[in-house]
C-alpha cells in the first residue's frame, strides 16, 4: 500500500498561517475566498491510532476467527468471536461475522489486503458570508441517516463553532472499497457492513472537516478554472461506455477542476469532477483501493502540488471501458483503435493508465485555465421526500441488509401507500464575480444521476425506439439553468439512492431481483456498432423510482433560482413542484 | 449420469428462462436479489446434504471442496465423499446443501458466489420435499409446469433455514409477476401461512401482494406500462 501506515494523515494547509489576513504579501488586491483542506485516511487495514477494534492477520480490520482451511480469510461456518461492539451498534450483527466486505458486483468479496488508501477529503470554501464544506469519502455510496451511522452522525460530531452553513457530502462509488450499504455480504441475505469500521468512518469524517474548516487552516485563496473534453483531451477519448450499452450513447464526458491557489503561489487543492464510475477493478480483485479515483488524484498532486479532491458526477449508466459494453466503446486512439475496449487485461497496472490519463487531462486543462474573480460564495440547501417503490431495497431492508434510520425513512412523510418514502437533501454552491455575475455553480445530486438529466433528456433522449417511450414528461435540464461558465454536478451527495433515470425510459421491474424489457429489447441501435444492442432495464431495479428523477432536477433548478423552467415544465408539476 | 436428470434449457419454463437471461449476475454492480432455487436444481446433476471436510484454494475466486455426504437429495453419489470446484466459500464442519453438476470428470458447484444453503439436518426433510417437487414440476408439460413450481416452493416458506425460505418467497414472487396469477387455492394456502404468527414477517411484503393480485391478469404480460408507471406515484 502506498504510502506511511503509522497515523491518519492530516494534510490541512496552512496551519501555519493562523492570524494570516486577506491579503497577501506581494501587495495585490484581497481575496474574500478562503480555501482549507485536509485527507483524512479511512483504509481499513493495519495499525491505526484511531481504530480500536479488531485487526485480523491479513491486517485487514475485522472479527477474529479461526482459520480452519488456513486460507487466509473468513469463510461462512469459520469460528469467530463476536465483538459485542458490532451488536451494540446493530442488533442484527448477532452471530454475524463483521469485517471488510468490498460493495460492488456479487456477495462475499471479503478484502485480501489493501493496495490503496481509501480516504476523507475535504474542501472548506469561506466567503464574506457564507462558509462551505465539500466532502468526498471512497465508498460505493453513503446513508445520510442510517440506523446508527452515516454522514448525519459525521455532521453531528463536527464543531459547531466552525459555523459552517452547509455540508455536501458525497461518496466517489468505488467498487472496491468497504460495503457502506449492507448489499454486499458473505451471502445474498447477510448485511455486509461492519458497525464498528462505520462508526470509526463517522468520525475520521468529521476529524477532517473540523482540520479543513478550522481557522487556522483557511488561506486566502485564488481560483483556477478549467474544463475539458473528448474534443480536446485526446487521452479522454473512448474511456466511457453506457451500462451494457444502454441507449442512447450519451455522455457527460467533460472534466470539470478548479485549482485553489494560496498566497505563496502553491496549490492548496484541486477539486476534480468526472462522470464515470470508478470500477476499473472489476469483481476479481480482492484488495481495498479508490480505484482510478486514486491514480487521478496522485497524478494532479504530482504536478501541481496541494490536496487534490475527486468528486464523482452524473455517471448513471456511465461506466468505464471495458465493462459490460465490451466490443462498444468509441474509439481511444487516432487509428481507431481502443487498448482499453476489453476485459482480459483488468487489474491494477489499466486502472493506473486510466487514472493517469484523466490526470493528464487535468493538468493540461489547469495549465490553461482561466483564473477567476471570485468575490462572492453563495449557498442553497432544500430537502424533501420521494414517494417511490422498489421492492428489492424494501425487502433488504426488511430483512436488515439495509440500515435505515425508521423514523427518517418512516413512510408516513410520504402519500397513503407509499412503500419506500426516502428522505432527500440537495445543496447548490456558486462562485460569484464582483459583478454578481456567477462564475462556478455546483449542484447535487442523491444518486447515480443519467447524464441526459443534467444536460436535458429533451435534447438527449433515445431515438432508437418511440415504442419504448413511456409518455412520461422529460425533465428539464440541470445544466441549462446554470448560467455560470463552470457547471459541476456532484453525484451520490449526500445518499446513494441508487440510479436516478429519466422517466420516458423507467420501466419498473416487474419483479423483485427482474428487470423489465421495451419493446426493442436486443435490438442493435448503431448501424456502425453492432455490438450495442438495447439490453433489459437493469437500472430501474436498483432505483427509488421513476419519481426521483423530476424531484432532482427540478429541485437542483429552484436551487439555481429557475423558477420559471420549473413551474412550466410538466415533469415538475407532476412531481409537485413548484 | 442418469439422462433424465439433465433437464436442458429448452423444456425449463419461458419465465424462468428469461429470468436467466434478463438478470445476468456477471455483470452487474449490484447482486440481485431473486430466488434461484428452480434454476440451480435445474443446472443440477446432484443435490446434497453434506458436511464440509476441507476446502482448498484453486485460484481466487475458486476453491475445491471436499464434503462427507449426509443425505442425497437428489441424483446419485458415487460414495460418501466427494469433492468438487465452485466460487463458494465455506468452512470444514459446516453443513450445507450443494448443488452440483458433473463437467467430464469434474464436479462443479453451480451456486454463484454468496448463494449458500446452510442446512441444519432437521431442514433436510423440507429441502427434499422441495427439490423433489420442482424436479417434477420441471418435467411436466405446460401449463401445469407453472403450476406445479409453484406449488414445490410454498413448503419451502416454513422452512426453519432463512436461505430456503426466501428464495422460496423470491421465487414464487417472481412466477407469479410473470406467470398467470395465484388462483383461488395458492391464495387460500399463502392466507393461512400469513395468518400464521409465528411466519417470518419478512415474507409478508412479497407475499401478501400475490394474495391480493387482480385474478384475471398478468403485470407482465397485460398490463399496459401506462398503468404500471400511475401505480407506482408521481413523487412528492
Amino acid at each position: 500500500m502506498a504510502g506511511a501506515r503509522s497515523d491518519v494523515v492530516f494534510l490541512a494547509i496552512g496551519l501555519l498561517l493562523a492570524g494570516c489576513g486577506g491579503t497577501d504579501s506581494s501587495g495585490a488586491q484581497p481575496t474574500p475566498l478562503r480555501v482549507g483542506v485536509a485527507a483524512v485516511r479511512l483504509t481499513p487495514c493495519g495499525s491505526n491510532p484511531d481504530w480500536d477494534g479488531p485487526i485480523t492477520p491479513s491486517g485487514v480490520w475485522g472479527e477474529e476467527f479461526t482459520d480452519t482451511d488456513g486460507n487466509g480469510r473468513w469463510d461462512q461456518g469459520e469460528p469467530f468471536v463476536d465483538d459485542p461492539v458490532n451488536t451494540a451498534l446493530d442488533p442484527g450483527s448477532a452471530e454475524k461475522y463483521d469485517g471488510i466486505f468490498l460493495a460492488g458486483f456479487g456477495n462475499d468479496r471479503i478484502a485480501s489486503g489493501c493496495h490503496d488508501d481509501l480516504w476523507a477529503r475535504v474542501i472548506v470554501l469561506q466567503g464574506p458570508t457564507k462558509k462551505v464544506a465539500l466532502v468526498s469519502v471512497d465508498f460505493v455510496g453513503e446513508l445520510l441517516h442510517g440506523k446508527y451511522y452515516g454522514f448525519s452522525y459525521a455532521r453531528d460530531l463536527v464543531d459547531p463553532a466552525l459555523g459552517l452553513d452547509a455540508i455536501v457530502f458525497s461518496s466517489t462509488h468505488v467498487h472496491e472499497a468497504p460495503d457502506t450499504i449492507g448489499l454486499w455480504g458473505v451471502s445474498e441475505f447477510s448485511d455486509g457492513k461492519f458497525p464498528r469500521y462505520l462508526q470509526f468512518v463517522d468520525r475520521q469524517v468529521a476529524r477532517a472537516i473540523d482540520a479543513a474548516a478550522a481557522p487556522g487552516a483557511l488561506r486566502p485563496a485564488t481560483v483556477v478554472a478549467a474544463r475539458t473534453d473528448p474534443s480536446a483531451a485526446a487521452e479522454l477519448r473512448g474511456l466511457q461506455v453506457r451500462t451494457r450499452c444502454r441507449p442512447p450513447f450519451f455522455f457527460d464526458d467533460e472534466v470539470r477542476a478548479l485549482q485553489f491557489i494560496g498566497d505563496d503561489h502553491e496549490t492548496i487543492a484541486t477539486l476534480i469532477n468526472w462522470n464515470t464510475h470508478p470500477e476499473s477493478l472489476e469483481d476479481q480483485n480482492t484488495e481495498v483501493s479508490s480505484d482510478f479515483v486514486g491514480y487521478i488524484r496522485q497524478r494532479v498532486e504530482a504536478a501541481l502540488g496541494g490536496t487534490a479532491v475527486y468528486f464523482t458526477g452524473d455517471l448513471g449508466a456511465v461506466e468505464i471501458v471495458g465493462d459490460t459494453c465490451v466490443g462498444g466503446a468509441d474509439p481511444h486512439n487516432a487509428d481507431g483503435s481502443n487498448p482499453f475496449d476489453r476485459r482480459d487485461d483488468l487489474g491494477f497496472g489499466r486502472t493506473q493508465q486510466l487514472g493517469e490519463l484523466v490526470g493528464d487531462a487535468v493538468i493540461a486543462a489547469l495549465h490553461g485555465g482561466e483564473s477567476l474573480d471570485v468575490a462572492q460564495l453563495d449557498v442553497a440547501s432544500t430537502s424533501y421526500y420521494v414517494a417511490g417503490s422498489n421492492a428489492t431495497l424494501s425487502f433488504a431492508n426488511t430483512i436488515g441488509l439495509l440500515d435505515l434510520d425508521a423514523e427518517a425513512f418512516d413512510v408516513a412523510h410520504c402519500p397513503a401507500g407509499t412503500s419506500l418514502c426516502v428522505p432527500v437533501e440537495q445543496h447548490s454552491v456558486t462562485l460569484s464575480n464582483g459583478a454578481g455575475r456567477p462564475s462556478v455553480q455546483l449542484v447535487t445530486a442523491p444518486g447515480e444521476l443519467f447524464p441526459e438529466l443534467f444536460y436535458g433528456v429533451a435534447q438527449h433522449h433515445r431515438t432508437d425506439c418511440p415504442a419504448a417511450d413511456t409518455g412520461a414528461p422529460y425533465e428539464p435540464s440541470i445544466r441549462s439553468a446554470m448560467t455560470a461558465p463552470y457547471r459541476l454536478l456532484i453525484g451520490l451527495s449526500p445518499d446513494e439512492f441508487g440510479y436516478i433515470v429519466p422517466g420516458y425510459d423507467f420501466y419498473p421491474p416487474p419483479s423483485l431481483g427482474d428487470e423489465a424489457s421495451d419493446a426493442c429489447v436486443g435490438q442493435p441501435f448503431d448501424p456502425e456498432f453492432p455490438v450495442r444492442k438495447v439490453p433489459t432495464h437493469y437500472h430501474e431495479s436498483l432505483s427509488v423510482g421513476r419519481a426521483i428523477a423530476a424531484t432532482t432536477t427540478c429541485h437542483a433548478l429552484q436551487l439555481l433560482g429557475d423558477e420559471a423552467e420549473v413551474a412550466g415544465n410538466e415533469a415538475c408539476r407532476a412531481a409537485g413542484l413548484p | 449420469m442418469p439422462e433424465r436428470t439433465r433437464l436442458p434449457w429448452r423444456r425449463a419454463p419461458l419465465a424462468i428462462l428469461a429470468l436467466a437471461v434478463l438478470a445476468p449476475d456477471a455483470d452487474a454492480h449490484l447482486p440481485a436479489l431473486r430466488g434461484r432455487l428452480i434454476e440451480l436444481v435445474q443446472q443440477s446433476d446432484v443435490i446434497v446434504a453434506a458436511k464440509v471436510k476441507q476446502t482448498q484454494p484453486a485460484g481466487e475466486p475458486v476453491s475445491t471442496t471436499t464434503i462427507a455426504v449426509e443425505r442425497v437429495l437428489r441424483g446419485h453419489t458415487a460414495g460418501p465423499t466427494l469433492s468438487f470446484r465452485g466460487a463458494i466459500h465455506v468452512a470444514p464442519g459446516a453443513r450445507y446443501v450443494f448443488f452440483l453438476r458433473h463437467s467430464g470428470a469434474v464436479v462443479e458447484c453451480v451456486q454463484p458466489s454468496g448463494v449458500v444453503f446452510p442446512a441444519p439436518p432437521q431442514d433436510d426433510a423440507v429441502y427434499r420435499a422441495t427439490i423433489v417437487a420442482i424436479g417434477e414440476a420441471l418435467q411436466a408439460d405446460d401449463p401445469s409446469r407453472e403450476l406445479k413450481l409453484r406449488a414445490a416452493l410454498v413448503p419451502a416458506l416454513s422452512a426453519g433455514a432463512a436461505a430456503l425460505r426466501y428464495n422460496a418467497a423470491l421465487e414464487l414472487a417472481s412466477m407469479s409477476a410473470h406467470g398467470p396469477p395465484l388462483g383461488d387455492d395458492e391464495r387460500a394456502r399463502l392466507a393461512r401461512l400469513l395468518a400464521d404468527p409465528h411466519v417470518d414477517p419478512a415474507l409478508r411484503p412479497l407475499l401478501v401482494p400475490l394474495i391480493s393480485a387482480p385474478r384475471n391478469t398478468s403485470m407482465e404480460t397485460k398490463e399496459p406500462i401506462g398503468d404500471r408507471l400511475e401505480k407506482e406515484g408521481r413523487g412528492g
